[in-house]
């Protein structure tokens, strides 16, 4: 018998065979053996076997100066955590012996040249970028100098100030984001004391915390272990977004991004009527708070005029709180205004210096004594369009900083350069980068910032060899001063040296104490701090009268015509992820694949809101602000207050990717119109 | 009678059912054998009367050993004790020229794997039986069935392709130590393994 095969005959018997496939192992066998071999390409860093060894050191990604023991194979660490006696690692910082081999490393001094969205690398030798750097800061005709310091009162920002010193209208701008920042704003009320200006947080028995993340870690670890005790600390959080802060708090004012200024009035004008001795303290405010009262200021953040009157009597009745504006680990500080108008509730209560109050700490010994310095001047205000050459020092991590906000301050022309491990996050934005040691790699010092009241400095110490081609940021900043022909201070020409001369004078000053060793010597405190031992000082309490001004009277005015925007865009982000430009591939898959923090480029929006917008969950959608676009992807929660966009910026699953590609732009770009600040930005949204 | 097309339909499957459960697994690993032939059952029984751990002892850090080195078997196997090929090349091949054995190893792990032996023997009180079988009382060294895409052993995966029956102990996947920790009610996270 003749038998004709088909084209029919040929598809129904690779049907057969597709049907028949799927009932063996073969193909799921396949999917998982080809997965296991694209775990060993050769490319891949491979951790060594053998015998292990522990080291002390302490995590310098963040402020907070963490002690760690590090697993070390071979002399390389393979694993992190924290030393016995230290607070639990972050996921970043359990991850962080892996970024020294990140994709996005930069083993060579780069040229940065942006080309449709994204940056293309070209190797340049080191002495070409400082001798362009020198150059344009001789001349300075393209403007003043400015160094944007990401890790504010290390030795190498001090080298970085004593640089400028000596260029007319040169200064250093501290990272604009940092926790205990917006304590900065006191300086309005006082410009001319010493130290620094903290919130006691430890001693405080209440706190009206606009925004602060204390369950996240501002303010120390043991405000964060009170906070989770629930016993002996008032919180009362006005937030937005129900963060883990606001679900620990004793009540959360879900007030509306833009209206904290305006709660912070009422709560002053509840204050005010309550008692007349506050009302005498704020004389130059009182027809301001009489026109904003509780329930005007509770109409203008949309929550019950109880809330604010609750806030003010617990204010009253405990003789050791404060008010504290927090920084936002992606939206940074408040406007100006706003943190006057919470910092001037601390005046009114006559907090500033008392135990449980506003106080100062004395700042650390600087390498060598009375040195020649450039100012510090804050972002918001230096003017736009004047800094004609700014150095960004990311060489000790980096925080989110929307590009758009530094870009305005850039005079035509000018240069930028970057001292980063990484091409990722600032440094793709500057025209140059010069490659420092990655974390682990070289010594740094990790100075606590001002969201505690004790003044405290750790050193990391290196636990890896540096790679070729990084160059040490302290020595930069002496190539700099050689090619401009400028003379610094002190005998010094490396980190190593700078901490050392710091040490030497801490100990020499005799303030504060080492926690975990002791020293005889300036060597024996080096060493001891080399090994994870703090030091630190105590808080300087001493009450001072202060009153609000004229000036600041006007200032604070401006709050009672608060307008209540349609949408609002707040960028989040989790506090691990907030410190480093680049993450571990490995923390990324964690977010991606836990479900227990949201990847970077999601809107949540409230139920509300979603059905306002005919937006569903998981589709795309347009956010569109003065700033610009960005697509992000859509998701519904409850926590998520009507009327905001919360768009998160954190690590993304495609980290890697991008980082490969080297994408110049991120969804903080779209936020901050105003120049104060990009914590709350008016915004529309739309189906994509 | 049967249409045509349900005939063709039937032909391709069973095509690719007999390729997929008998040809797949042949063609996806190929057997090597070992170096040299080694019998557990002697060591271990009433003449020599040796332990699992006087060979595979844990190192000071927990860390295990592994294999032993050729130190270990040179004291007694300095000149053969009886008549055995092995034992005469065990001698001859490595002893006397001092030449470590390249033993393959049934358990290898990817090398983003850390597997700690002493919390599991120590804490958990787990033999090596439950994880390795009865190695021990074996006179022969199996071959070891290498995946030609990976390069790990079978045992990784388990004897049972589908894994859908695998006695306790058997296969070493993510999977597998996942369960064990559930079934004993233990803590696990990605960064105890995957450092």
């Amino acid at each position: 018998m003749k038998t004709n095969v088909t084209r029919r005959d040929m598809l129904t018997l690779g049907g057969g065979v597709a049907v028949g496939s799927m009932l063996t192992p073969a193909p799921w066998l396949l999917l998982d053996d080809l997965a296991i071999w694209t775990q060993n390409w050769k490319w891949i860093p491979v951790p060594p076997k053998g015998v292990r060894t522990s080291q002390k050191t302490v995590c310098s990604l963040c402020p907070a100066g963490c002690a760690v023991e590090a697993g070390c194979v071979g002399g390389i660490p393979v694993a992190l955590r924290a030393a016995a006696d230290g607070a639990p690692l972050c996921s970043l910082g359990m991850t962080g012996h892996h970024l020294a081999w990140h994709p996005a490393r930069l083993t060579a001094p780069v040229r940065v040249a942006a080309s449709g969205g994204e940056a293309r690398l070209t190797a340049v030798p080191r002495e070409a970028i400082v001798r362009e750097v020198a150059d344009a800061m001789r001349s300075q005709g393209r403007g003043t100098i400015a160094v944007l310091d990401f890790r504010p009162g290390r030795g190498v920002s001090w080298a970085w100030r004593n640089l400028l010193a000596g260029f007319e209208g040169a200064a250093v701008i501290p990272a604009p984001g940092s926790p205990g920042s917006g304590l900065r704003a006191m300086r309005g009320f006082a410009p001319d004391t010493q130290g620094e200006w903290v919130p006691d947080l430890d001693h405080a028995t209440a706190i009206l915390s606009f925004g602060a993340p204390l369950a996240d870690g501002w303010g120390g670890a043991r405000t964060r272990a009170r906070l989770m005790d629930g016993t002996g600390l008032r919180l009362i959080q006005v937030e937005p977004a129900r963060s883990s802060t606001a679900a620990l708090a004793t009540r959360w004012i879900p007030a509306r991004p833009g209206s904290e200024g305006a709660v912070a009035l009422g709560v002053a004008s509840a204050l005010a009527s309550a008692d007349p001795q506050i009302a005498s303290r704020c004389e130059e405010i009182l027809p301001l708070l009489e026109r904003l009262t509780p329930e005007r200021a509770a109409e203008i953040a949309g929550i019950p005029a109880e809330s604010i009157f609750e806030a003010a009597q617990m204010l009253l009745d405990h003789p050791r709180s404060l008010a504290v504006p927090g920084e936002s680990f992606a939206g940074g500080r408040f406007d100006p205004t706003t943190e006057l108008a919470i910092l001037s509730l601390n005046v009114i209560l006559g907090r500033i210096g008392a135990e449980g109050g506003i106080v100062t700490r004395a700042p650390l010994a600087d390498p060598v004594d009375g040195a020649h310095l450039a100012p510090m001047r804050e972002l918001d205000e230096t003017p736009d369009a004047s800094i004609g050459v700014l150095i960004v020092d990311a060489s000790a991590g980096e925080e989110p900083l929307p590009w758009p906000s530094v870009a305005r301050k850039l005079a035509p022309r000018a240069l930028a350069v970057a001292l980063s491990p990484f091409a990722a996050g600032s440094s793709l934005h500057a025209g140059r980068v010069i490659s420092v040691p990655a974390y682990l790699e070289a010594i740094h010092e990790v100075p606590r910032a001002c969201d505690v009241a004790m003044a405290a400095l750790s050193i990391s110490r290196p636990l890896l060899a540096a790679r070729v081609g990084s160059a040490d940021p302290a020595s930069v900043v002496r190539e700099i001063a050689a090619s401009a022909g400028v003379e610094l201070e002190g005998d010094w020409s490396s980190t190593e040296e700078l901490i050392a001369l710091r040490t030497a004078q801490i100990h020499r000053s005799g303030v504060g104490r080492l926690e975990g060793g002791e020293a005889g010597s300036p060597d024996e405190l080096r060493d001891a701090m080399l090994e994870g031992a703090r030091w630190t000082t105590e808080p300087v309490y001493h009450q001072i009268r202060m009153s609000i001004s004229t000036e600041m009277a006007h200032r604070l005015a401006t709050i009672e015509g608060t307008r209540r925007e349609d949408l609002v865009v707040v960028p989040r982000t989790s506090p691990d992820a907030a410190w480093s430009a680049v993450l571990s591939p490995l923390f990324t898959k964690l977010h991606q694949e836990s479900g227990l923090r949201r990847e970077g480029g999601v809107a949540v929006v409230n139920p509300a809101t979603a059905r306002e917008k005919r937006l569903r969950p998981g589709q795309k959608a347009v956010i569109r602000t003065a700033q610009g676009r960005v697509v992000a992807r859509v998701e519904v929660d409850h926590a998520v207050m009507p009327d905001v966009i919360e768009l998160t910026v954190g690590p993304t699953p495609l980290a890697l990717g991008q980082s490969r590609n080297r994408v110049i732009s991120n969804s903080l770009d779209v936020c901050g119109s105003s120049g104060t600040g990009w914590r709350c930005t008016p915004a529309a949204i739309e189906e994509a | 009678m049967i249409p045509r097309n349900y005939l063709v339909f039937a032909l391709g499957m069973a095509a690719a059912l007999a390729g997929g459960w008998l040809a797949f697994p042949r063609a996806l690993y190929r057997t090597v054998e070992q170096p040299l032939q080694f019998s557990h059952a002697v060591h271990v029984g009433e003449s020599v009367g040796m332990a699992c751990q006087d060979c595979h002892s844990l190192a000071e850090d927990g860390r295990f050993s592994g294999l032993p080195k050729i130190d270990l078997c040179a004291p007694c196997h300095t000149d053969p004790m009886g008549d055995s090929e092995n034992e005469k090349k065990l001698v001859e091949s490595y002893v006397i020229p001092n030449v470590e054995i390249p033993w393959l190893v049934y358990a290898r792990q990817p090398e983003n794997a850390y597997f700690a032996h002493a919390p599991h023997l120590v804490l958990a009180e787990l033999t090596c039986e439950q994880c390795h079988g009865p190695h021990g009382e074996t006179d022969t060294l199996r071959p070891l069935e290498q995946n030609r895409i990976t390069g790990y052993s079978r045992d990784i995966w388990g004897r049972s392709l589908t894994r859908v029956r695998n006695a306790e102990g058997e296969g070493m996947k993510m999977s597998d130590c996942s369960s064990c920790h559930r079934d004993r009610r233990v803590r696990e996270s990605c960064l105890t393994c995957h450092k």
